[in-house]
């Protein structure tokens, strides 16, 4: 049973990883916090259901809309908030994004009010595998693995590629990437871009087992908040193995404690963790 | 007398404002509406002023400070069910317990910096959410309904429905006597010690503040003055669940606060002025034909008022008077020029 | 003449990196050392093991506030070492931006009373003293770097040390503002003030200094009096240069 827990735990927790990434990308190269990083992911997952529910396209096949169209929603959000707070203090950022986060949230309820919605019958859909005595749910351990590569896909990106390191450049001194002839600017939004690929990505890979309406992604931007603190701010790897982490722990905590406490053990092994490693587990 | 001439002078403003807040509620005659909103302004200010203590003066965020403000909501709503136990001294038991929380969880959680710090603050409201929410003593789930005895009427300031004049007069007492204790916080040794803290932990060090002391005093006042924002908002409110400790309580104090202006004893009050006025004007404007309206067309407000001035509207305020005070800068240095050219002039 | 600081066999390692090695002197009570040396010779980590901001690996640094009492700072917490009577200021200047002129010495001068009033009144006589009066009012951010140093020289001031600190004080001043940084440091011996100062302007410091202590590599190679260290050839050697050496034997 605890073998079940502790993969149940695992396969959540790519997906957190893959919401963390994103977050951290924002977090920690322009250190701002976005709030409206769940609303993100709650677009994108509205998006998914749309083309399920009006096309029948399955959410799998419209994971590359929900990358581009959430792209664009980050991109946007640069482009016309974030952009002229960015020399104000951290706060400052912080309530621009948070009255984002309103209108995000409030629109999405006039559209598709707050009843749940949910998809059905996707392809993956709720079979599963038996390993031994564990079952894996198809379309849980395709989130996972979808996740996974695609947080991959972002460490490897930022790491070998040259816009990946003008990324980490700006995150590490703003002004001397300038000099460097690194535009910033243009590194922000596409940062912003790619914080919301991210979240559009795990809207997709998540919709075929996660009820949608506007409050539903609350939790997730708490937990990615975490995550991303766990793992040290800016930190892609630390975001995903701290995801992970998270995931495993919520889980086998629930499990042990009974499922009332499971977010509770989370922020629990945040506060003692931060005690031994004040800068995260993978900071620097 | 030329004293009290003084401090009216240079706190004109505040008097303006609190004359406001004594008028404005007899004259909109029995407007149970405008009442409520004038006691949520009042309560949510007041927590403010606590939150600015820490996050604006001290410089250390907190995402978690709806943990002092149930606290000492649970405070009062427990002690007076149970107990019988009177607001009053609920609320200063809710005091007490939530400076006490703070002094424990805060000596070591200040290890931690900026976001580090603030995700904790986070972390420890989410855990007292989780205990209120399971924990049979206080209600668990189902939360705490204010039980009202008539043999024991005197117990609860806000007893009549219907006419809360008392009750927000207590309130509006209540805040200024916050307003007050900050205002001279700030001018006191305390509040340069939280300024060069926030400014430089370094520098602190290096002219002899303990920067761990303080930010722990300044915890501990700012989540007093929180638990009697709660201990209000509980006798107002009547009913209090698990709810009160969630992230988008802690949110409405930061929210009041930066957007009056951070760092700013003002700032809370302002910020929620504007906050509940504007929910209060699209409210009535949109009526409830389309819910949810309202709080986009808010949010979008919000988002302007940031970008046109990132310090808030107290910045806005600011601008004003500086350009003023600039105005007259350049027609004094002009004079003062040529003397301190004479004498050599060492500053530049 | 007595010793007021006495600095033994310290020595500071980052990992592998030896920041000082075995460094000792003494700082003579009511006079003007000066610690010199080429860039990256370990003067800061110096100063940061003296004022609490490491705690150096071995050695010790004893303080005698008086003729016969002795105490042992050595790796004490920085604001414990200021309320002693040993305050430094940054070589990175570190304006409290957000706050007044006036405001970042008051900051300084609550160390010795509690009561705004007094701060204040103390606040305004160092201001007078540095020559910051008429920017009292001017927020920390909209100053120049000349006046940040006179700001950061100002607010240790306040904190009335017995042992001031200065590092690098004069860097990045024209000529002018080093001639009034130099008649302050004097001022402030003459009134009975000791310091010790980390400083690079050779034509500045040596003028006005008691005792030069000089460093490279993390090591003491010569100590004496500015005199001796100008025509101490190992120091020439590893520092002062030709340039200083001509322009010493010309004047």
């Amino acid at each position: 049973m605890l073998a079940q827990v502790i993969v149940n735990g695992i396969l959540t927790g790519f997906v957190y990883s893959l919401v963390a990434v994103g977050l951290t990308l924002t977090w920690g190269v322009m250190d701002i916090i976005n709030f409206a990083h769940g609303d993100f992911l709650l677009w994108g997952m509205y998006t998914a259901f749309g083309l399920w529910s009006v096309f029948s396209v399955d959410p799998i096949f419209s994971l590359p809309v929900t990358i581009v169209l959430i792209f664009l929603l980050g991109y946007l959000t640069y482009v016309l908030i974030i952009r002229r707070v960015l020399n104000a203090s951290g706060l400052t950022a912080l309530l621009a994004t948070f009255g984002f986060s309103m209108v995000l949230k409030n629109i999405a309820q006039l559209v598709f009010t707050a009843n749940y919605k949910n998809v059905t019958n996707t392809i993956f859909g709720g079979d599963t595998i038996k390993l031994g005595s564990i079952y894996i749910r198809h379309d849980y351990l395709a989130a996972a693995i979808g996740s996974l590569i695609l947080s991959l896909l972002v460490l490897l990106f930022i790491n070998k590629t040259k816009t990946g390191v003008a990324i980490k450049a700006t995150s590490i001194n703003r002004s001397t990437a300038q000099l460097m002839g690194i535009n910033t600017d243009g590194i922000f939004a596409f940062t912003f871009g790619l914080s919301g690929a991210c979240v559009g990505a795990a809207a997709s890979l998540m919709v075929p087992f996660t009820p949608i309406t506007p409050s539903s992604t609350a939790l997730y931007s708490i937990l990615a908040f975490v995550i991303v603190a766990l793992g040290g701010f800016g930190n892609i790897k630390g975001a995903l193995l701290a995801g992970l982490l998270v995931g495993v722990v919520e889980s086998v905590g629930g499990y042990l404690l009974g499922t009332s406490f499971k977010y509770a053990v989370i922020f629990m092994m945040y506060l003692i963790v931060m005690q031994i490693r004040p800068k995260g587990l993978f900071g620097w | 007398m030329v004293k009290i001439n003084k401090l009216f002078i240079e706190n004109s403003f505040a008097f303006v404002l609190l004359a406001l807040f004594i008028i404005v509620p007899l004259a909109v005659g029995e407007n149970a509406d405008i009442h409520n909103i004038i006691i949520y302004i009042l309560i949510y200010a007041l927590v403010g002023e606590g939150w600015n203590l820490i996050s604006g003066f001290t410089g250390q965020t907190s995402f978690g400070h709806a943990a002092y403000f149930g606290i000492g909501a649970y405070t009062v709503a427990v002690m007076g069910n149970k107990y019988d136990v009177v607001p009053w001294v609920g609320m200063l038991a809710g005091m007490l317990i939530a400076a006490a929380l703070a002094f424990l969880i805060n000596y070591q959680l200040f290890r931690l910096k900026g976001h580090y710090f603030a995700i904790a603050t986070l972390a420890v409201s989410e855990i007292l959410r989780t205990i209120f929410s399971v924990w049979p003593y206080v209600g668990g789930g189902d939360g705490i309904k204010i039980l009202f005895r008539p043999e024991n009427k005197a117990l609860w300031l806000a007893i009549d429905v219907r006419n809360r004049l008392p009750f927000l007069y207590i309130t509006l007492a209540l805040f200024v006597a916050v307003f007050v204790l900050c205002k001279m916080l700030e001018n006191s040794k305390m509040g340069y010690y939280w300024k060069a803290i926030r400014e430089s932990h370094e520098v602190a060090e290096a002219i002899g503040i303990n920067p761990q002391n303080y930010k722990v005093y300044a915890m501990m006042l700012s989540a007093a003055i929180a638990a009697v924002g709660g201990g209000l908002y509980v006798q107002f409110f009547k009913y209090i669940d698990s709810y009160v400790f969630s992230l988008d309580v802690s949110m409405i104090f930061v929210l009041v606060t930066v957007l009056g202006g951070i760092g700013n004893v003002y700032g809370p009050i302002i910020g929620s002025i504007i906050y509940y006025v504007l929910d209060l004007a699209m409210r009535r404007l949109l009526g409830g034909t389309a819910s949810g309206l309202n709080l986009i067309i808010f949010g979008i407000l919000i988002i302007v008022v940031v970008v046109y001035q990132p310090k808030g509207i107290m910045g806005i305020f600011d601008d004003i008077v500086n350009r003023r005070r600039l105005r007259k800068l350049k027609a004094s240095q002009a004079t003062t020029n040529a003397s301190s050219n004479q004498t050599g002039g060492d500053s530049k | 003449m007595r010793n007021i600081i006495e600095i033994r066999n310290l020595t500071m390692k980052f990992g592998e990196l030896i920041a000082n090695e075995d460094v000792s002197f003494d700082i003579e009570h009511e006079h003007i050392v000066s610690l010199i040396g080429p860039n990256g010779a370990g003067k800061t980590t110096l100063f940061n093991c003296v004022t609490g901001f490491y705690k150096p690996c071995s050695g010790q640094v004893t303080y005698y506030p008086e003729e016969d009492n002795k105490i042992d700072i050595t790796g004490q917490p920085t604001h414990k070492i200021c309320k002693l009577g040993i305050t430094r200021t940054f070589q990175i200047v570190k304006t409290l931006s957000e706050m007044t002129v006036e405001q970042n010495v008051m900051a300084g001068a609550f160390l010795h009373t509690n009561r705004t009033s007094e701060a204040r009144e103390l606040a305004r006589h160092i201001l007078e003293q540095t020559g910051l009066t008429q920017k009292r009012d001017e927020l920390g951010r909209n100053l120049t770097v000349a006046e940040r140093k006179r700001v950061e020289i100002a607010r240790a001031l306040a904190t009335n040390p017995q042992v001031l600190m200065l590092d690098e004080c004069m860097a990045g001043l024209n000529q002018t503002e080093i001639k009034d940084v130099m008649n302050l440091i004097l001022k402030l011996k003459d009134s009975g003030q000791t310091l010790l100062i980390v400083e690079h302007i050779m034509e500045a410091i040596m003028p006005i200094s008691d005792k030069v202590v000089v460093l490279s590599s993390g090591k003491k190679i010569a100590e004496g009096s500015p005199q001796d260290i100008a025509n101490n050839d190992d120091v020439i050697k590893a520092y002062l240069g030709e340039k200083y050496h001509a322009k010493s034997k010309k004047s």
